[in-house]
């Protein structure tokens, strides 16, 4: 099994957009694909209408025992585990237990899944530290700033920090619109450099639709610029797993 | 990754639609499409995909399905579109390799055509989240241009995380008495309701079950009627040569048939019995050639294997000729079982065993059947020991060949009877019968095959470019079936002495001194 991180310590950057669409594409290409939502809001569970288990919480998670609390999607390959409330309490839990915790525990699922993305909670704490352990990719969405590209610099310390492998780190970026030179000006500036993904997602409506249909862009607008990106993006992080 | 699965079965009188209405109680219902699935069960006359598991169907003409009971674990392909294929007209894929693995060399003959109606639906939580697939069939039977409605199913797609409402459905199909079953074995066994056929009712392996207060002559005419019933139902897959099996197994009826008269002829008072094993004897008589030729034929792959790829082209040469030959024994063949002789025959034949054979068999013939199997086992045993320990390494051929008549007797009486005796004891016996049968029926194979093949090589007309690569590839292979043939023999002493151990003659004792066993199960005399 794989695991994708979608990861970003600032909010808004279309991080979840991206998880949920990227674990859509894996999924339609036939392999067995598991969400996880980390992110105590439960976005990802939203745009796929799953609500945790009544009896799911952070104690649970945790614990290990996620078989029991994986639900299906409407869709073939599809699986989500959705994120409780009591996950923006994980980090206290997670104090005692270091940066190993969730590998561990991702591991057990390692026989029921070919790929496991991660929807990650915008922060930088033991939480991002142990997801970013856990991974085999950190995905991480820019919108085209400055101070975005200053959070990615921040990202990139943090991995040192915590002595996660930098190779792993992945940005794209996301939220992109030609008309402002701003984000023009930073695409030129930095879009070259190794860390960045080729594939853009720009600003589009039908991803911000997301919320309302509570589907991946691909199902509500198959042929759409806004699910041609995720496609593409899917395939370049995909790649980039099995390059030496 | 539905792990959920399940079906319930209901009956014609209804369409299904009260049982959605049990469904929209627990949540919203929509209908996502309906599919016509128009298709045909395939299985071959002996059910060989039916006892192991499997249904063929067959959609549109050539596209055809592999599936288990369950429905889960599916395979699909392209075949011929002929009625009756063989899986060797497969074109090679692994789907023709799974098919050819559970089949064999047997034809795929139509069962019942079926079409199918396919409602699918999604429940819907308050989310709009879809918590169980189901769908609804609708199952229609066509046979002989007459539709039977054979009732239809709803089956139930769980989702995972979503158990509580698969069971709870399942709970409320539960109560309201729906049987929770629906599989493809079910489908094709309600559609084959009230027809000639039902799965597993022909089996090439003989069994009958007799009663041991019979008389001998009862319990043989039982025997005779049960193999001419084999006989007849094989005649119609002979004539329309759908595949080699219907004649073979034809022709091994006919051979008990006379194996078991012959050994009755005694008690049997009058002519007409040595007639009935003329009349017998003139069908194997006729029916003979084209098995041979079969025989030959279904080994080529065999035969090829044995030769160099230099001889190929005499060797395809040499079977095209021996297919060509079929062909006319076919002919000469179909003549002789649709022929008025044949009919009369078969109809005297019936008409003797049910009404004149036990009557004529006198005294002799109202001894219990057990006392008499036990004396004909072991007579047809002493007598196979006799011979065997005659055999030495210089015995003629022909001494090998009586043993080996004498063998396939006594394998008969132990089928014949077999349902007298202790179920273990009986296949113990049988077992280590049959590593003798095996040594010697292969040597016997080996000897007529060098022998039809060199008659045939010295058969072949001088100066044909041809000829001469057929007579080049039939003494490569003569030459390897005499090094065979001789292996073989050279193994006969030691399987021979296996065969007679104390330990084993005392099996056959301790099978033939046993209790009766009666029809009832358990019960013993």
């Amino acid at each position: 099994m794989k695991s994708i991180a979608v990861y970003s310590s600032k909010g808004g950057v279309g991080k979840t957009a991206a998880a949920v669409n990227l674990s859509y594409v894996c999924s339609q290409r036939g392999k067995k694909t598991l969400l996880c939502d980390m992110d105590p809001q439960g976005a990802a569970g939203f745009y796929y209408r799953v609500r945790p288990k009544p009896n799911f919480n952070r104690k649970k998670f945790l614990k290990g025992n996620l078989q029991s609390f994986i639900r299906e999607t409407d869709y073939p390959h599809l699986d989500l585990l959705p994120a409780h409330f009591s996950f923006r309490n994980l980090d206290l839990a997670l104090d005692r237990e270091g940066n190993g915790k969730l590998k561990h525990i991702f591991a057990g699922l390692a026989d029921d899944y070919d790929y496991l993305i991660l929807d990650c909670p915008p922060n930088m704490t033991l939480l991002s530290a142990n997801l970013i352990m856990a991974a085999d990719r950190v995905v991480t969405p820019v919108v085209p700033s400055t101070l975005s590209i200053l959070a990615l610099a921040q990202l990139v310390k943090f991995f040192d920090k915590i002595d996660a492998d930098r190779k792993k780190l992945q940005a794209f970026f996301s939220m992109v619109e030609c008309r402002k030179n701003m984000h023009g000006d930073t695409i030129k500036r930095f879009g070259k450099k190794k860390i960045f993904l080729r594939t853009q997602v720009p600003y589009l409506a039908d991803v911000e639709k997301m919320g309302l249909t509570r589907q991946p862009v691909a199902v509500t607008r198959p042929d759409s610029v806004a699910a041609e990106a995720y496609d593409k993006l899917w395939m370049e992080v995909w790649k980039s797993l099995f390059r030496k | 990754m539905t792990l959920l699965q399940v079906a319930y079965a209901f009956a014609s009188d209804t369409d299904g639609s009260n049982l959605l209405e049990h469904v929209k109680t627990i949540g919203e219902l929509v209908e996502q499409e309906v599919l016509e699935d128009p298709f045909q069960y395939l299985d071959t006359f002996d059910w060989q995909l039916y006892t192991k598991g499997r249904v063929c169907m067959r959609r549109g003409v050539n596209q055809y399905t592999l599936s288990d009971f369950a429905g889960l674990d599916v395979r699909e392909g392209i075949g011929p579109e002929n009625a009756v294929p063989l899986a060797r007209e497969f074109v090679s894929s692994p789907f023709a390799e799974e098919l050819l693995s559970l089949v064999g060399i047997r034809a795929l003959i139509p069962c019942v055509d079926v079409e199918r109606k396919k409602h699918f639906f999604h429940l819907l939580n308050k989310d709009q989240k879809i918590t169980l697939r189901l769908c609804l069939e609708l199952h229609n039977c066509f046979c002989e241009g007459a539709v039977q409605e054979t009732g239809g199913c709803i089956r139930l797609y769980g989702l995972r995380g979503y158990e509580k409402v698969y069971q709870r459905l399942r709970q409320i199909f539960i109560e309201k008495g729906l049987q929770e079953r629906c599989g493809e074995d079910y489908l094709l066994q309600q559609a084959l309701l009230g027809r000639k056929r039902r799965p597993l009712d022909y089996n090439s392996k003989f069994n009958v079950t007799l009663n041991d207060r019979d008389t001998i002559a009862e319990a043989a005419r039982d025997i005779f009627l049960l193999l001419a019933d084999d006989m007849s139902r094989n005649l119609p897959g002979i004539i329309q040569d759908w595949d080699s099996e219907f004649l073979h197994d034809f022709r091994v009826a006919l051979r008990r048939s006379r194996s078991l008269l012959s050994s009755l002829k005694k008690m049997v008072s009058g002519d007409e019995c040595s007639e009935m094993l003329d009349g017998l004897k003139a069908i194997g008589t006729a029916t003979g050639p084209v098995r041979d030729l079969d025989v030959y034929l279904l080994e080529e792959e065999a035969y090829q294997a044995l030769l160099p790829e230099s001889l190929y082209q005499g060797l395809k040469a040499f079977f095209a000729s021996l297919a060509a030959r079929r062909d006319q024994e076919f002919e000469q063949l179909l003549r002789t079982l649709q022929s008025p002789e044949f009919n009369t025959f078969m109809s005297q034949w019936l008409d003797f065993l049910q009404n004149r054979f036990c009557s004529l068999t006198g005294g002799k013939g109202r001894q219990g059947c057990h006392s008499a199997a036990v004396k004909f086992i072991r007579k047809r045993f002493e007598k196979i020991i006799q011979l065997g320990e005659a055999i030495g390494a210089q015995s003629p051929d022909a001494e090998l060949h009586n043993l080996r008549i004498e063998c396939k007797k006594l394998r008969y009486l132990l089928e014949f009877y077999r349902s007298l005796f202790p179920e273990k004891a009986v296949d113990a016996c049988i077992g280590q019968l049959k590593k003798l049968q095996d040594n010697l029926g292969t040597f016997n194979d080996l000897s007529v095959q060098q022998e039809m093949l060199a008659t045939y090589r010295a058969d072949l007309a001088p100066g044909s470019k041809k000829n001469m690569h057929i007579a080049a590839a039939l003494g490569g292979l003569i030459t390897h079936l005499q090094s065979d043939q001789q292996n073989v023999r050279k193994k006969f002493a030691k399987i021979y002495s296996n065969f007679a151990t104390a330990e084993h003659k005392t099996l056959f004792q301790d099978m033939l001194d046993a209790p009766v066993v009666r029809e009832k199960k358990g019960e013993t005399k």
